[in-house]
């Protein structure tokens, strides 16, 4: 189970509303390298994980990827707020506005809804922490995307934070993958699944 | 005044000594006997149970199963933490 902790893991404070920088930033919610699908993979994959270690660092990152979620979701909501309707036109939120007002609901920010396709779940452990490695890598390339389009320091902190940690993540992942080949039967040398063929 | 600078440090503090501890159990989750990093985690540890004492106190609950209250329910004391508001006080 899970035990909800009422604070973020680092604090957002965004005084300036700016709902174009929400229009981008929401794709870490609910985009194809957002911390949903992030969440998801890894919570999904430790199940069918067969060495114990490994199946805690799914559970742990996956735990902490449900408090970057919660950190996306603070800024996307601290920076839509007391805008009026002239402002969330002229800064191109109008089409995300008319079906949600500033609700917080996982897309991507060309605006394609959540999709559990952008992650996989595939019951063999050398898939699936190859695509963990490739995913923090591309939640790393979407956040130096953001930080390439936000100047405002308030927005940049957080993002900045929640950068780092899919570097911390990814170097992780690669130490989990190099026990997992470690401790292959050694008659197993082409690495066929060790979650399946026993 | 003395209050709300109490309240920022615990804030504060809380948040370091949690990252701190956030960041040991993956490195644990991965090198299980590390002797430093086992030496480090159980003193954060300690450090953070005196914190979150603190907190309750100062601010609220942090964790659902410390909440109580004698005539009202101190869950719903503090602000949520995507609310501006009670975040006057935190560092970035």
């Amino acid at each position: 189970m899970w035990s909800y902790e009422k604070r973020l893991q680092f604090p957002v404070r965004i005084t300036h509303p700016n709902a174009a920088a929400a229009k981008v930033i929401i794709t870490q919610y609910g985009g194809p390298d957002g911390e949903l699908g992030a969440s998801m993979r890894y919570l999904s994959q430790r199940y069918t994980m067969p060495w114990r270690g490994v199946a805690g660092l799914l559970t742990d990152i996956g735990t902490e990827e449900l408090a970057h979620l919660e950190m996306v979701s603070a800024i996307v909501y601290q920076l839509t707020q007391g805008l009026s309707a002239d402002e969330i036109k002229r800064q191109g939120f109008d089409a995300y506005f008319v079906d949600h007002t500033t609700g917080v609901w996982p897309q991507a920010a060309s605006g394609t809804p959540f999709d559990a396709l952008c992650f996989a779940s595939k019951g063999d452990a050398i898939t699936d922490l190859h695509e963990d490695l490739a995913a923090e890598q591309k939640a790393r390339t979407t956040y130096d995307n953001i930080l390439r389009l936000v100047d405002d320091p308030d927005v940049i902190a957080p993002i900045r934070f929640l950068r780092e940690r899919e570097i911390v993540h990814f170097q992780r992942f690669g130490e989990a993958l190099e026990r997992v080949k470690d401790t292959l039967n050694s008659r197993n040398f082409y690495a066929f699944n060790p979650s399946f063929d026993r | 005044m003395n209050g709300n600078n109490n309240a920022a440090r615990v804030k504060r503090e809380l948040a370091q000594l949690s990252f701190a501890m956030d960041e040991l159990r993956l490195f644990l989750d991965t090198h299980p006997e590390d002797e430093t990093a086992l030496a480090a985690s159980n003193e954060v540890r300690q450090k953070r149970e005196d914190v979150v004492r603190q907190y309750r106190r100062l601010v609220g609950p942090v964790n659902f199963y410390e909440a109580g209250g004698e005539c009202s329910w101190d869950w719903l004391r503090a602000p949520w933490p995507w609310e501006l508001e009670g975040q006057d006080d935190v560092e970035l």
